[in-house]
C-alpha cells in the first residue's frame, strides 16, 4: 500500500482492496460517500466530476462548508448559553 | 498541483513575523505549541505551590508559611493544576494532533481558535496575581464552597473572572473541536474509523459544553451573591450553601473526566503502536468512553456524603458511581489485551503508558473505595482523598500528556527526543510519584485532614516522606523541560513515521509536520 494512507492504521485501511460496487448495500454507502463529497467540496474527488471543475466551484464549496460549520457551531453555542441561563434561573426563581 | 489551488484559493501574503505571527496566527499547530508552553508554564506555578505546601509540611508546626496564605496555596495549587495545566495540555493536543488525524487542513474556526488561546494568558495573570491584592489569593479551596467564597476578599473576585475567562475559552475550544471533528474528515474516514485520540475528545468536548456553563453559572451566582444583594447560598438571606456544592459537582465530576479521557485517547495510540498490534476492542473503546461521559452527569454527590443526605440519596449515588468502574475496567482491559502477545519495545512513550495503567488503576480502586458511602463519611476530606484524586490526575492525565508528548514530539519538531534523559525522566517521576502520594493513603486511613498546615505528631513519619518524594518529583520535571529544549534544537532525525509500529494519517506527513498539512484532504478507504 502507498499513496496517502500508506501509513494510515490497519482499521482504517480495512476494506481497501474491496470490489467497489459489490451490493446493492454496499452501493448506497457509497453514494452516500460521494454525495457528502459533493456537498462539502473539500475533498480530493477521485475523478473530475464536471467538465468546469475550476476554481470558482472551489471557493462556492468552501463557502458552504464555512456556512455548515457555522450552524453547527451556533448550536452548540447556543446550548451552552441556555445552560448557563438555566442553571441561574432554575435557582434565582424556584430556589432550591 | 496543491501548492497552485490553495495560492488561488486564498492568495498567499507573507505573514507577520516575530512576536506578531504569535499573536496574530490561525494556524492549528502554531495555537498548540502556543498551548503547550502555556501549560507547561503553569505546571511549573503550581509547582511552587506545591513544593511551598510540602515544604510546610515536612514537620508538625508551623515553620515556612502563614496559615492564611497556606489557605491561599491550596486553593490555587488546585486552580492553577485544573485550568492552567492540564485542561489547556490536552486541547494543545487536539489543536496540534485532530486535524493530522482526521486528514483536516485546520481546525474549523481558526480565527477563534487564536482567541481561544489568548484569552488564557489574562487569566492566568488574574488568578496569579490575586496573590498580590489586599487579602491575598482566593482561599476557599479549589471548589470554592460558600460560605467561604461569599465572604472573601477581592482574591476572590479576581478568581471567580479568572474562571469565567477560562470557561469562554474551553467552551469555544470544544466547540471548535467538535465541529471539526463531525464536519472535517477527510473523505472516507467515517467516525468508527476514528482515531480513538478524536473519540475521546469529540466526546470530552461536549462534556465541556454541557458543564463549563453550569461552572459559569454557580460563579456567576457567587458573585452576585458577594456584591449584588442575591442571596443564592447564603443561609442569612434564605439561601442554601449546599446548593453550592450540588451545583459545583454538576460540574466537577464531569470536569475530572474531561481531565482523565483525553488521556484514555493518548494511551490507546500509544499502546497498539509499541505492542505492533491494532487496539483490541476499538468499537468497545468508543462505547465504554461514551458511557463513562454519560454516567459521570449521575455520580456527583458522592463528593458529599458526609453532608447528610437521605439513604436513599447515599445508596444511589454509590451504586451509580460503582457502575462506572465498569466501562472503566472494560478500558483497562483493552489496554492489557491490546499487550498480550504483543511484540512489545519499551520506548520512552510506552514507559510512560505502561506506567500510566499500573498506576491509574491504583487511584480508580481507591475511588472505588471512596465511593463507598460508609467508607467515605469516615475518609472524606482525609489525605486519602488527596491520595486519590492525584493518583488519578498525576499518574492519570499527567503522565499520558507525558507519554503524548514524547510520542509526538518528533512530529513536532523533526527530532527524536533523547531515549536515556527520557527514561530517566520517567523512571524518577513514578518513583518519586509513588514516595510522595502512596503515604498519604495511610494518613488518610489515620485520619489526617487535607488543607491543613499543621498536625498532629503521629503524621510526621509519612508526611516527611511525602516532602521529600515531591521534592524529588518536581526538580524530576525539570528533565523534561531539558529534552524538550534538546528536542527542538536538534538530534536524531525523525523520519514520516517515527516509530517503527506507529499508526494513523499523522505519521504520513513529514517530520516536522509542515506548516501547512492536508490542503488537500487525503482519502481513506
Ligand atoms: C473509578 C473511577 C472513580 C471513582 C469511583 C471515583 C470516586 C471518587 C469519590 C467517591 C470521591 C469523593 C471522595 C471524598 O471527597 O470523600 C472522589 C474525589 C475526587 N476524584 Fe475521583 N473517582 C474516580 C476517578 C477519578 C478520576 C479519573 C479523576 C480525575 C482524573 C478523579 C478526580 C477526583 C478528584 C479531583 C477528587 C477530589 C475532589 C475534591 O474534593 O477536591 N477521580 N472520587
Ligand atoms: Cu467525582
Amino acid at each position: 500500500m502507498d499513496g496517502p494512507v500508506a501509513g494510515a492504521a490497519s482499521h482504517l485501511r480495512r476494506g481497501a482492496d474491496r470490489p467497489l460496487r459489490p451490493g446493492p448495500r454496499r452501493r448506497k454507502h457509497r453514494a452516500a460517500r460521494v454525495a457528502r463529497t459533493e456537498r462539502h467540496g473539500w475533498a480530493v474527488a477521485p475523478r473530475v466530476r464536471s467538465g468546469n471543475g475550476n476554481e470558482e466551484q472551489g471557493v462556492a464549496r468552501i463557502d458552504e462548508r464555512r456556512a455548515a460549520n457555522r450552524r453547527t457551531g451556533l448550536m452548540l453555542a447556543v446550548v451552552a448559553f441556555a445552560f448557563f441561563v438555566v442553571v441561574i434561573l432554575k435557582y434565582k426563581v424556584f430556589g432550591r | 498541483m496543491a501548492a497552485v489551488t490553495h495560492e488561488q484559493l486564498h492568495g498567499h501574503h507573507p505573514g507577520p513575523t516575530g512576536l506578531m505571527r504569535w499573536i496574530t496566527t490561525t494556524n492549528h499547530k502554531d495555537i498548540g505549541t502556543m498551548y503547550m508552553i502555556f501549560s507547561f508554564i503553569m505546571f511549573l506555578s503550581g509547582g511552587v505551590m506545591a513544593l511551598t505546601i510540602r515544604a510546610e509540611l515536612f514537620q508538625p508546626g508551623l515553620q515556612v508559611v502563614q496559615p492564611e496564605f497556606f489557605n491561599q496555596l491550596t486553593t490555587m495549587h488546585g486552580l492553577v493544576m485544573v485550568f492552567g495545566a492540564i485542561m489547556p495540555a490536552f486541547v494543545g493536543f487536539a489543536n496540534w494532533m485532530i486535524p493530522l488525524m482526521i486528514g483536516a487542513s485546520d481546525m474549523a474556526f481558526a480565527r477563534m481558535n487564536n482567541w481561544s488561546f489568548w484569552l488564557l494568558p489574562p487569566a492566568a495573570v488574574l488568578l496569579l496575581g490575586s496573590f498580590f491584592v489586599p487579602g491575598g489569593a482566593s482561599a476557599a479551596g479549589w471548589t470554592l464552597y460558600a460560605p467561604l467564597s461569599v465572604q472573601m476578599g477581592m482574591g476572590m473576585d479576581l478568581a471567580i473572572f479568572a474562571i469565567h475567562i477560562m470557561g469562554i475559552s474551553s467552551i469555544m475550544g470544544a466547540i471548535n473541536i467538535v465541529v471539526t471533528v463531525l464536519n472535517m474528515r477527510a473523505p472516507g474516514m467515517t467516525l468508527m474509523k476514528m482515531p480513538l485520540f478524536c473519540w475521546t475528545w469529540l466526546i470530552t468536548a461536549y462534556l465541556l459544553i454541557a458543564v463549563m456553563p453550569v461552572l459559569a453559572g454557580a460563579v456567576t451566582m457567587i458573585l452576585t451573591d458577594r456584591h449584588f444583594g442575591t442571596s443564592f447560598f447564603n443561609a442569612a438571606g434564605g439561601g442554601d450553601p449546599v446548593m453550592y456544592q450540588h451545583i459545583f459537582w454538576f460540574f466537577g465530576h464531569p470536569e475530572v473526566y474531561i481531565m482523565i479521557l483525553p488521556a484514555f485517547g493518548i494511551v490507546s495510540q500509544i499502546i497498539p503502536a509499541f505492542a505492533r498490534k491494532p487496539l483490541f476492542g476499538y468499537a468497545s473503546m468508543v462505547y465504554a468512553t461514551a458511557s463513562i461521559a454519560i454516567l459521570s452527569f449521575a455520580v456527583w454527590a458522592h463528593h458529599m456524603f458526609a453532608t447528610g443526605m437521605p439513604a436513599a440519596g447515599q445508596l444511589f449515588f454509590m451504586y451509580a458511581t460503582m457502575l462506572i468502574a465498569v466501562p472503566t475496567g472494560v478500558k483497562v482491559f483493552n489496554w492489557v489485551a491490546t499487550m498480550w502477545r504483543g511484540a512489545m519495545t519499551f520506548e520512552t512513550p510506552m514507559l510512560w503508558a505502561t506506567g500510566f495503567i499500573f498506576v491509574f488503576t491504583m487511584g480508580g480502586f481507591t475511588g472505588l473505595i471512596c465511593a463507598i458511602a460508609p467508607i467515605d463519611i469516615q475518609v472524606q476530606d482525609t489525605y486519602y482523598v488527596v491520595a486519590h484524586f492525584h493518583y488519578v490526575l498525576v499518574a492519570g492525565s499527567l503522565f499520558a500528556l507525558f507519554a503524548g508528548a514524547y510520542y509526538w514530539l518528533p512530529k513536532w519538531t523533526g527530532h527524536m527526543p533523547s531515549e536515556g534523559l527520557g527514561k530517566l525522566h520517567f523512571w524518577c517521576s513514578i518513583v518519586f510519584f509513588n514516595i510522595t502520594f502512596f503515604p498519604m493513603h495511610f494518613l488518610g486511613l489515620a485520619g489526617m485532614p487535607r488543607r491543613i498546615p499543621d498536625y498532629a505528631l503521629q503524621f510526621a513519619d509519612f508526611n516527611a516522606m511525602a516532602s521529600i518524594g515531591a521534592f524529588g518529583f518536581g526538580l524530576s520535571q525539570l528533565i523534561f523541560l531539558v529534552v524538550v529544549v534538546k528536542c527542538v534544537r536538534g538530534g536524531e532525525r525523525a523520519a514520516a513515521r517515527a516509530w517503527e509500529g506507529a499508526e494513523g494519517l499523522e505519521w504520513t506527513v513529514p517530520s516536522p509536520a509542515p506548516h501547512h498539512t492536508f490542503e488537500e484532504a487525503p482519502i481513506v478507504r
